[in-house]
């Protein structure tokens, strides 16, 4: 089955959206900020990554920068989770290299698509 | 349409849209509580074990209004221009409100995944109202968000902007009206109490309601208000909620304890305008509300309409005591009028009828020879008489024996005695009248009186017994006045 990292700094959250994905028979790795969640990566190896934006230490946008000009680790899907509904952070998003983007709240059906077809 | 933009817009305007944004977030956020609490009894009640999703959600929400208060405060009115922020603080912003709102989601989706076979479609209705009503909050947020960026709102697609133009409306034909209130004597006469412990509050609202013409002590804590109410009671108090000593809630309990909410109208003040503690203090006793800052207006309208209510009460009281006596009384002599003493007189007979125990004595008397005395001394002379003779009458015979002038020069008592006390009663009364005298016009008038006495024990209507009196009475005239007359015996007065 699918190893999906997570990174994400609310504990809240992480707690919810980790048990609805391994309810979906997902295996689930967190990190808490954008360097662990980059060591993890390497370490790991995930399947994918849910990359939420607003991070501390290293932030998504800049820990999504840094994966994608890591040649080991550039293959690894990154989704980007903002709570920003603006296009522009969609575009900014999309130029850090991130392969796809969803927004906070997240709506899980979408969310769900969204790692399938990244994953397929 | 142009767009709209928040600094085009005045300040009043600016206040009433920000007023109108903060609702549109507090709304659907506070409804969401009270979604949670009825899936909570849901879950409870079909004995669904829930975790810990429920409390997450409520914390999630508490978060989510903490957070958007502080940001509320920090980013609108006067200290918006000192926390002008970069865009990627504003994006942080944004970010940290909706993050709360992801977890309020997930957990209820969590809840309804978990229990779609076990919940009736009720429940799944409110756990769907729930992520509706953080849909509707997140909304909220990116209007709040995008307001205090001062970004253009859409005029094609929030209703933000309507609001923007119909306050600017509002504000504009408001102009400079004048706001001037005439008040009654009786009110400008009240006296005002206002506890704040604030001098310069103080001073504020002793300044403008002193420009009506109102008169106002002052109290800077709680130990001073219960010394100022205690000297002499207010018409009104202001009360600050926040005191050094007592608070405010508790204060109000005090005076409550003395005085009631018609008697010692309370107004509290406070920068608290949260509706739980705005009605808890309606539940304590309190008449009225007034958010600080104080607008000058609206105190005034509500000082005024607090000491009209207090004193128009006050009045109607009055009156109606006023109405209560004239109803009840002799208007000549003060004692009980006709009504009241026959009244009272089937009352009596009533009661004697169902217990032994409540035997009575009547007396019917009147004064004797008053043609002549209105003869001899006129009008006036025969109306000393009446006054005085009364007035004996009511000195003598006191509750809850009863005594009225039924007419003319004709009086009627009740009085609870047996024959033999009715019969000394009748001796002594007769030695007073007899030594009594009235001072008219410089002479002293001599009057005797003649009675017909009656007894409970011999009828057993109330008409009855008046005539039976009514008869000794007649028979005292005949056989010589100055005298009474019972059953069986005659008392004569000195000859």
């Amino acid at each position: 089955m699918a190893k999906i990292l997570y990174v994400e700094d609310n504990e809240m959250n992480r707690d919810m959206l980790s048990r609805r994905l391994t309810r979906r028979g997902y295996d689930i790795i967190m990190a808490f900020d954008g360097q662990a969640g980059l060591d993890m990566m390497r370490n790991d190896s995930p399947d994918i990554v849910l990359m939420d934006m607003g991070l501390p230490i290293l932030d998504g946008w800049e820990a999504t920068i840094q994966a994608k000009a890591d040649d080991s680790i550039n293959s690894i899907p990154i989704i980007a989770l903002t709570a920003h509904a603006l296009e522009s952070d969609k575009q900014k998003a999309l130029e850090c290299g991130a392969d796809d983007f969803d927004t906070k709240p997240v709506d899980f059906k979408r969310l769900l698509e969204k790692i399938e077809a990244l994953l397929n | 349409m142009d767009k709209l933009t928040p600094k085009d817009t005045s300040k009043g305007a600016e206040e009433i849209v920000l007023t109108q944004i903060k609702q549109d977030f507090i709304t659907p956020a506070n409804a969401i509580f009270d979604y949670v609490d009825i899936v909570e009894k849901f879950l409870n009640d079909a004995e669904l074990v829930s975790d810990d999703e429920i409390a997450q959600i409520k914390s999630s929400c508490t978060h989510l209004i903490e957070q958007y208060e502080v940001a509320f405060v920090q980013n609108t009115g006067a200290n918006a221009e000192d926390t002008k922020k970069t865009p990627e603080e504003y994006s942080e912003l944004r970010h940290n409100l909706r993050t709360p709102l992801n977890a309020i989601i997930g957990y209820s989706e969590i809840l309804m995944e978990d229990y779609e076979d076990d919940l009736e479609e009720s429940a799944i209705e409110d756990f769907q109202q729930i992520i509706n009503l953080a849909r509707e909050t997140e909304k909220a947020i990116e209007v709040f968000v995008d307001y205090i960026r001062g970004e253009a709102i859409d005029p094609n697609n929030d209703n933000v902007s309507n609001q923007l133009e119909s306050a600017e409306s509002l504000f504009k034909s408001l102009g400079d009206i004048e706001y001037s209130i005439s008040l009654d004597d009786d009110i400008k006469e009240s006296d005002i109490l206002i506890v704040d412990d604030n001098v310069t509050n103080c001073e504020v609202l002793q300044r403008r309601l002193s420009m009506q013409g109102l008169s106002c002590r002052t109290a800077y804590d709680g130990t001073t208000a219960l010394e100022e109410v205690f000297k002499k009671t207010p018409d009104l108090i202001l009360l600050d909620v926040i005191l050094p000593d007592i608070n405010g809630l508790e204060l109000l309990k005090t005076f409550r304890k003395e005085h009631n909410a018609e008697s010692l109208p309370v107004i509290m003040v406070s920068a608290f305008n949260d509706v739980d503690s705005i009605s808890k203090c309606i539940q304590l006793g309190a008449q009225d509300y007034l958010p600080k800052p104080i607008n000058g207006t609206i105190l005034l309208a509500k000082v005024v309409a607090a000491l009209e209510r207090k004193f128009w009460r006050e009045r109607e009281k009055e009156l109606v005591n006023e109405l209560h006596i004239q109803a009840t009384t002799d208007q000549l002599t003060g004692i009980f009028n006709r009504r009241v003493v026959f009244e009272a007189l089937d009352e009596a007979m009533d009661k004697a009828n169902e217990s032994q125990e409540r035997q009575f004595t009547t007396i019917m008397f009147d004064i004797d020879f008053f043609k002549q005395v209105n003869d001899t001394y006129g009008h006036a002379g025969g109306d000393a008489v009446l006054i005085e003779f009364a007035k004996l009458l009511e000195t003598e015979i006191t509750s809850p024996n009863v005594v009225g002038r039924i007419g003319g020069e004709e009086f009627l008592a009740i009085l609870y005695l047996n024959q033999d006390q009715a019969a000394e009663f009748c001796k002594k009364l007769i030695i007073k009248i007899n030594n009594n005298t009235v001072h008219f016009d410089g002479i002293d008038i001599k009057i005797t009186s003649s009675g017909g006495v009656a007894f409970s024990t011999e009828t057993e209507t109330s008409a009855d017994l008046t005539n039976k009196a009514d008869e000794r009475l007649y028979e005292a005239k005949k056989s010589g006045r100055n005298r009474f007359k019972l059953i069986d015996t005659e008392l004569v007065g000195d000859q």
